[in-house]
């Protein structure tokens, strides 16, 4: 290309709308006015024709003169080839246009018609690839997919007997893609009016419980970690050094250096892994020294990947990564949580995601407290953790703590609770927390503990028990912890 | 009010399932395909609650957690046993040497700031201060994450320092900023309705303000508008909270108050764990003065008596209370001090070594992790840098340290920037 | 003409309220001066013994670079293709106008009269009048004290000069000393605070010169170089050798004064007091665990430790220099940030000083006038055309920059005459548009379509309610601090006695003196020593002996402050310490009665924020709503929190602002209808007349009890987010 023309290279993507218009003109001539007089619709088609050739020919020069800094990956060679195709059929077209002109026969008509229909497909390819350089690959298709993402059903019931595929299915989901992080952040965990990937994953599938391809999951891993560090400047806006490193054609070749920045399999011949690799100060590595430094855990992480044949999956397996995914707890849980909530009882699950459930009872609105026990029974063997801190508990509330058969913590701390309450404790197989601190507890409550053999922590601070009930206490269940001034502190 | 007050519960719930789901697919999705952060894995969060004691200008390490007997500028510092065989500190600190059992000392930290200002800025945010955005501290990241536990008390609290102090709610939501406590004893101020309102005068008057500023915030919707009508939100939850005896010391019997002390530290430790005590999940207090550019040794003799003490207190009592085993005890500073004594016979800044200590919500009792040469100069074995040292807190939280949170800028951050938890502790 | 106050006392609670003859409509000033001519009018009277506010020249041609920056901002929308914001109206001006010109809304009085007046000239008529006034003074020296740190509390109060210095900050203000002076005033500053306030400027980083080094380089220069103390700055130009090259300039001045050597008349004293002390304890000198006429010279002449001087001690790099173009510990030679003025040959410290004053504060030296001109601009607008406006790099570039530029030649123009490049920028259209939503969250949606949108800072919140209560609040002003160090006395424009007896006594006479005094020393000394002992000892503790003790202890202490500040009275002592206790105290919430006696001490006590204690001690309104705790440059701030919320609902201030005695209520009682009261609550508070959708909604409640109606209209208007903005 002479250079005169590289400044006007930007002009392709406006001249290239014409021969598509032209194109569509002379469609319409050759079938709308099929039967109007030939006269004048000749002068007219003869015409287009001919614009259609010139600015063909003025697009694809200036396509070619924008091919050198418009920094696109090698996508580039495929827009190049069908444009050149295009030009030709144009060409064709235009001759047997004159040539069909001339003779007026039906067989030259028809081959006119052919040559039209094939510019017509290759127009088609070439526009969609150079709409693809310029708006990213499956612009079109990308709206649609954005509906699919929100597309996910509440979850149904999980049952205690699909919890290993529970375990399997939380391989699946990771922060990644942009998506995620559009998600509005002024509160961090936001996201409850509006879908946020990374908890959209509150979906079902504990039915067809399937384990992801962890190849998908390392590239997703690997996908955060170039968000965090490498697209700013390899990406879709900027390509630094000629290299793009968000699509899967253009990861592989180097830029300006021309060493291959990720061969499959082979961390040794990735740029790419020996860059980030190399001491943050030195000119070559990445990122750049005034950028934040990758730690090695990522960098490792994408090693992984890379030996791992850097699996690039397609839309579709990604998007059907999306939704593999567990729950947490489930709707009838949910429900007692809403209820409960409404008496001030703060409840909710244990963070590290099980079902299971803590209820703190201690901060319960004024006279709610009878409500809150109601709704309470609710949760049996879901709930772990109990507070009952400070309060002035209803008898029969100590007998309804037999319910929670996996109850492992108990704070009686302040209440009321009397020895005689204490022995429906030893109902509760799992109770190993039990905080009596504050109480009227005596000696003859510690008798009642003997039988809860799994104990292991007990307080008995601020009592009635004597050093005397202690001993015996420890005596019958020796694993156990007593929390008392005059047992522990030296 | 109420139903108002249980839209938030719900609100708070549903982002704590989130998170939970959050937390361990985020982590749980990396553990199953890289064993190095399988180490991550969030297994049950430890703590609940984090009474962060900030230790302001800068504590002289090897004067107090890290004393080096053999060091020449020792100064006449002794070093004693602690309840642990093989672990000594200084005979500043003898009732805490008595428990040390309780508590883990890390004496390989290491700062990359070495001014007051970006020192604290950096340990409370693990972020290098920077003039184009405020970054949130733990407090504000704990309570956005996995919400409030009592839902009329703040769930931040600062007692002490100043109320520009760095580590607030940062970039995230203002109503995450800690609520400001001047000094321990006042209570908390301005929380009593005229005796001439009732309830229901209030929320006469309220409407009233609303009704004025109606058109006022159609015409300037702005975040810092609508942040005040969460400020208001919140100050009307606290005055009607039932909790509110949580602010006040008085009510504590006099031995207790004996035990913690007279000094304004031990009352500030003494509500720490009231609040605590009533579901306010962190509190921050600061003692002062550590800047001890001169006569190093009288000065940090003066400063550890309420420290040892208080601290001593606070451990003991929320032992007894069954508290300590969900409430992470935190003493952090924003650097050491240099092993050479100066002219003034003071110790000047020193960030490439420094001793923080951990107690409480499940760290394990009696070790020491990392250590520091002959002289307390420098780190000797397993580093720990600041961002690390508050990885660990919000691990021991059950905070997801990898999930990256978009400041409303669009800029990336987390909870303890790189920071990686020193899972050995646990 | 209009430079008249005219004062009127209202009968009902004899409130006077002054104002300007020209806040007044046409009508209404003629008639007045008929009056006054007439002498039936007692103008100006009350205005006596204020010290005057230097007037804003007033020059015609002035508006033409207002104007101008208008037509640069027309431009500017413009190229953006966005729309300016649309002007204002009265009401709306008004309250912009007396919150952005002298910092609190304006009284009912004001209000009135602006609205009334219908001159076409009024909105700048009303700027120069605004300018001229002591608010003026008030407003600025917030936005200086938080630059510049100032403080009158603790140390930097007290032994590194802030009483001294904040008076004189603030009659830099008042006379309206060119900008540049200013600086340079700061910059050369040498000797002891009480001598030249300035000094403050330095000792406020008393032994940190390299620190107090990149503070000014920050806030005169913009250019921030703390990272250059330690090692080349990352991201900036600068190398640790700029730095250090720069610091050499003024590292010759020296914080703190060595009594023992550094002046030769002190030195004579403390020798002959050596000599004494030597007597007395047969020729040995005493360690510091005993008293003697020595240790009594050291405590009295403690305040002249605190002080200023030139010395030849050279800059060395630091023994951890890292760098190939100088060795470690080398000398550094002195040279300037921009431009290559190198004065290595100037050895002399003050010579240096100078040459670099003048190199910092010339018309030359672009960032100078850049970050002033731009400060400036942030000042009025709420944005700085370049932000921050204190982290300039090569880079930084203004949203328009023509703008900038011509900005910077006016400040030139004008020889950094601040007032009056005030009051170009308040003439501008510009400064009448509608404030605008700046959100930090998206990058770039502001355009400079108008001013920014901006909550009341700390000090505009609190002067505002204290206007409510005072009208005459400008009038009210607190000349003398007062900060106590050691049981030295630091009271502002008084020596303390070390100093006066040095400068007037004979180093002989001066000598004798002090060994006079070294017995009540000694015996003060003494009763220390046997306090501490007493206090570690707990067989003492609660029993009358310890008290005793402690009681001894106060008496011989109050003797030896006596001697050391001679010419300061008990009651004077006293009287500080209440004023300081009242300005820091907040009614605590505990026992009604007691906060209520707080209280109305609070109310006598009342005054503009510039007028009390530097910073507000917690809990104060002003630190409830982000004063600056003065450890930082600018570091107030603008979040809301619980506390704001709590205290505009309950506090006693509040309750005190509804009951009869604001003095917006005292206007309203005098008022007819229901109608004419609410109109006078609005103007009073909210300096707007009530919309119409209002008064269907208020009058209602006048129906019942007016009292109550009255004090809920107001406690919901203190309670409203507009009372808190500034539109």
């Amino acid at each position: 290309m002479p250079d005169f023309l590289i400044p006007f290279g930007p002009f392709h993507m406006v001249i290239l709308h014409l021969p598509i218009g032209a194109l569509t003109a002379i469609w319409f001539l050759e079938f709308l006015l099929e039967k109007n007089d030939e006269k004048h619709k000749n002068q007219a088609t003869g015409l287009l024709h001919l614009l259609l050739l010139i600015s063909c020919g003025l697009t694809v020069v200036l396509g070619l003169s924008y091919e050198e800094f418009g920094q696109y990956g090698d996508e580039i060679e495929q827009h190049r080839f069908w444009g050149l195709i295009f030009a030709g059929c144009i060409v064709a077209t235009y001759l047997c246009y004159w040539i069909h002109r001339k003779l007026g026969k039906r067989s030259s008509k028809s081959v006119y018609m052919l040559a039209l229909l094939a510019a017509t497909i290759t127009m088609v390819m070439t526009a969609h690839q150079g709409g693809e350089l310029v708006h990213g690959k499956g612009f079109l298709s990308k709206p649609f997919q954005e509906e699919k993402r929100q597309a996910v059903a509440p979850a149904p019931f999980v049952d205690e007997s699909s919890k290993e595929s529970t375990d399997q299915a939380r391989i699946v989901t990771q922060p990644t893609s942009t998506s995620a992080l559009d998600a509005p952040m002024d509160d961090v965990m936001n996201g409850t009016d509006q879908f946020d990937p990374i908890t959209a994953p509150i979906a079902m599938l504990e039915q067809k419980p399937q384990v992801l391809d962890p190849r998908i999951a390392l590239f997703e891993t690997s996908q955060t970690i170039f968000e965090r560090n490498c697209y700013k400047c390899h990406g879709a806006t900027k390509q630094k050094g000629g290299y793009r490193l968000d699509e899967q054609h253009s990861i592989n070749l180097g830029g300006k250096s021309k060493l291959p920045a990720i061969v499959p399999g082979n961390v040794e011949q990735s740029e790419l892994m020996y860059r980030m690799l190399l001491p943050h100060d030195d000119d070559d590595a990445m990122p750049p020294a005034e950028k934040d430094p990758v730690s090695s855990e990522d960098i490792d992480l994408v090693r992984q990947w890379i030996e791992a044949g850097a699996y690039w999956p397609d839309e579709a397996e990604l998007s059907a990564a999306a939704s593999d995914t567990v729950k947490l707890g489930d709707a009838d849980t949910d429900q007692l949580i809403e209820q409960i909530s409404r008496t001030g009882v703060k409840a909710e699950y244990n963070a590290w995601g099980d079902e299971s459930i803590r209820i703190d009872l201690g901060v319960v609105g004024p006279g709610q407290l009878n409500e809150a026990i109601q709704q309470l029974s609710g949760f049996r063997n879901k709930l772990t953790w109990l507070d009952c801190s400070l309060l002035e508990l209803p008898t029969n509330f100590f007998t309804q703590l037999q319910l929670f058969k996996n109850l492992e913590r108990l704070h009686l701390d302040g209440s009321n609770v009397t020895d005689a309450q204490l022995t429906p404790l030893s109902k509760l197989p799992k109770l190993s927390y039990l905080n009596l601190y504050n109480t009227k507890v005596s000696d003859t409550g510690l008798k009642a503990l003997q039988r809860c053999t799994s104990l292991q922590k007990v307080f008995l601070n601020h009592t009635l028990v004597t050093p005397a009930g202690i001993n015996e206490l420890k005596n019958t269940l020796p694993g156990m912890e007593v929390i008392h001034s005059s047992s522990s502190m030296n | 009010m109420y139903d108002e007050l249980n839209k938030l519960d719900e609100l708070s719930r549903r982002k704590f399932i989130q998170y939970s789901a959050k937390a361990l697919l985020g982590v749980g999705l990396s553990a199953s395909t890289t064993p190095l952060w399988a180490s991550q894995t969030i297994k049950k969060p430890t703590a609940r609650n984090v009474i962060y004691i900030y230790l302001s200008g800068g504590m002289s390490h090897i004067d107090t957690f890290d004393p080096k007997s053999s060091w020449k500028d020792q100064g006449p510092v002794q070093t004693i046993d602690t309840n642990v065989a093989g672990i000594q500190i200084s005979e500043y600190l003898p009732s805490l040497a008595r428990r040390m059992d309780k508590i883990a000392i890390i004496r390989s930290m290491n700062s990359t700031q070495g001014a007051h200002e970006p020192g604290n800025y950096f340990m409370h945010t693990s972020y290098a201060q920077r003039g184009t955005i405020k970054h949130p501290g733990l407090g504000a990241w704990l309570n956005s994450m996995s919400g409030k536990t009592n839902s009329t008390l703040p769930g931040n609290v600062r007692i002490g320092g100043s109320n520009n102090a760095t580590g607030g709610a940062g970039f995230l939501d203002s109503k995450y900023e800690p609520l400001h406590l001047g000094s321990p004893d006042d209570g908390l101020p301005y929380v009593d309705r005229h005796q001439s309102v009732d309830e229901a005068e209030l929320r006469e008057r309220l409407a009233l303000a609303q009704m004025m500023d109606l058109s006022f915030h159609k015409k300037y919707p702005s975040k810092q508008v609508r942040a005040y009508g969460d400020v208001y939100e919140q100050a009307i939850k606290l005055m009607n909270s039932k909790d509110l005896a949580a602010f006040d010391l008085s009510q504590e019997p006099k031995l207790t108050r004996d035990v913690y002390g007279d000094s304004r530290f031990g009352k500030s430790c003494l509500l720490a764990r009231r609040l605590v005590e009533h579901g306010v999940r962190f509190v921050e207090l600061t003692l002062g003065g550590w800047d001890t550019h001169n006569d190093n040794h009288d000065q940090v003799a003066g400063l550890t008596s309420p420290l040892d003490q208080s601290v001593s207190a606070l451990l003991d009592d929320l032992h007894y209370r069954g508290l300590l085993d969900e409430t992470l005890v935190v003493i952090g500073t924003e650097f050491g001090r240099s092993p050479e004594i100066n002219s003034n016979a003071g110790r000047n800044h020193h960030p490439s070594a420094f001793s923080c200590v951990l107690a409480g919500g499940g760290i394990k009792g009696g070790q020491v992790y990392g250590s520091t040469d002959a002289s307390g100069h420098s780190v000797a074995d397993n580093g720990v840098s600041v961002p690390d040292f508050n990885a660990t807190i919000a691990y021991a939280l059950g905070l997801p340290i990898d999930k990256v949170v978009h400041s409303p800028s669009g800029r990336p951050f987390r909870v303890a920037d790189k920071g990686r938890p020193i899972t050995a502790l646990f | 003409m209009h430079r008249d106050q005219v004062t009127f006392r209202r009968t009902v609670d004899r409130k006077v309220v002054s104002l300007a003859l020209n806040q007044f409509s046409a009508k209404d000033r003629s008639y007045i001066l008929a009056q006054k001519e007439a002498g039936l009018l007692s103008a100006t009277a009350y205005k006596q013994g204020q010290p005057d506010v230097a007037r804003v020249v007033k020059r015609q041609d002035h508006f033409g670079a207002s104007q101008q920056i208008d037509k640069f901002l027309a431009k500017y929308w413009e190229a953006q293709g966005v729309e300016p914001a649309p002007i204002i109206d009265d009401a709306t001006y008004l309250r912009r106008a007396y919150l952005k010109i002298i910092g609190r809304i304006p009284t009912y009085a004001e209000a009135v009269h602006f609205l009334n007046d219908n001159t076409p000239r009024k909105r700048s008529e009303l700027i120069d009048s605004l300018l001229d006034s002591a608010g003026y003074v008030s407003h600025n020296f917030n936005l200086w004290a938080d630059i510049l740190r100032a403080k009158t509390t603790g140390r930097e109060g007290s032994r590194y000069g802030g009483i001294y210095y904040i008076p004189w900050l603030k009659e830099q203000i008042r006379r309206n000393v060119p900008y540049d002076d200013f600086v340079e005033s700061l910059l050369t500053a040498n000797g002891y605070p009480w001598d030249n306030p300035a000094v403050a400027y330095y000792l406020r980083d008393f032994g940190m010169p390299l620190d107090n080094m990149s503070m000014t380089a920050q806030v005169f220069l913009g250019t921030q170089m703390q990272c250059a103390q330690c090692h080349d700055h990352p991201t900036d130009v600068w190398s640790q050798k700029d730095f250090y090259e720069f610091a050499a300039y003024t590292y010759g001045l020296k914080t703190g004064v060595n009594i023992q050597n550094d002046d030769p008349k002190l030195k004579e004293v403390m020798h002959r007091l050596r000599e004494t002390t030597k007597k007395q304890n047969k020729g040995k000198i005493p360690g510091n665990q005993k008293a003697s006429p020595m240790s009594a010279g050291r405590e009295f002449f403690d305040p002249l430790k605190w002080g200023v001087v030139h010395t030849e001690r050279p800059l060395k790099l630091p023994q951890d220099y890292q760098y190939d173009d100088a060795k470690p510990k080398d000398i550094v030679e002195p040279k300037v940030l921009f431009g290559n003025q190198s004065d290595a040959k100037l050895h002399d410290s003050s010579e240096r000083v100078d040459s670099y004053a003048d190199w910092l504060v010339s018309k030359n030296n672009e960032r100078f006038t850049l970050v002033i001109a731009n400060r400036m601009w942030k000042h009025v607008m709420g944005k700085g055309l370049i932000e921050p406006v204190d982290e300039l790099t090569d880079e930084s570039a203004a949203d328009d920059p023509e703008l900038m530029a011509y900005l910077e030649s006016i400040m030139i123009a004008l020889d950094y005459d601040l007032k009056q490049y005030l009051r170009v920028l308040y003439n501008t259209q510009y400064f009448q548009r509608q404030a605008v939503i700046d959100n930090p969250d998206l990058a770039d949606d502001y355009h400079l379509e108008g001013p920014i949108f901006q909550r009341m800072s700390s000090e505009q919140i609190w002067d505002s309610i204290a206007t409510l209560m005072t009208p005459d609040i400008d009038q009210i002003l607190n000349t003398s601090y007062k900060g106590n160090n050691g049981g030295i006395q630091y009271v502002t424009g008084q020596k303390p006695a070390a100093a006066v007896y040095l400068d007037e006594w004979s180093a002989q006479k001066i000598a004798s003196h002090i060994t006079k005094m070294s017995d009540v020393y000694a015996a003060y000394f003494a009763a220390r020593t046997k306090q501490n002992k007493a206090n570690q000892d707990p067989t003492l503790k609660g029993t009358p002996e310890l008290a005793a003790i402690r009681n001894e202890f106060q008496n011989t202490r109050r003797a030896w402050n006596q001697m050391l500040n001679p010419d300061l009275s008990e009651s004077d002592a006293g009287a500080s310490m209440e004023m300081s206790m009242m300005a820091a105290n907040f009614p605590s919430t505990k026992g009604k009665g007691k906060s209520n006696k707080a209280d109305e001490k609070w109310i006598k006590n009342i005054r503009r924020a510039s007028e009390l204690q530097s910073p507000q001690s917690n809990g104060h309104l002003l630190e409830v709503f982000g004063q600056s705790d003065r450890m930082l440059i600018e570091n107030s701030d603008e979040k809301g929190n619980v506390l704001q919320a709590l205290f505009l609902m309950n506090s006693n201030q509040t309750n005190w602002l509804l009951a009869q005695r604001s003095a917006p209520v005292l206007e309203a009682r005098q008022a007819q209808t229901p109608k004419a009261k609410l109109e006078t609550l609005y103007l009073g508070f909210l300096a707007r007349k009530p919309s119409e959708a209002e008064m269907e909604a208020l009058l209602p409640y006048f129906n019942g009890d007016p009292e109550k109606a009255r004090q809920r209209i107001i406690w919901a208007m203190l309670n409203t987010q507009q009372f808190l903005f500034i539109q």
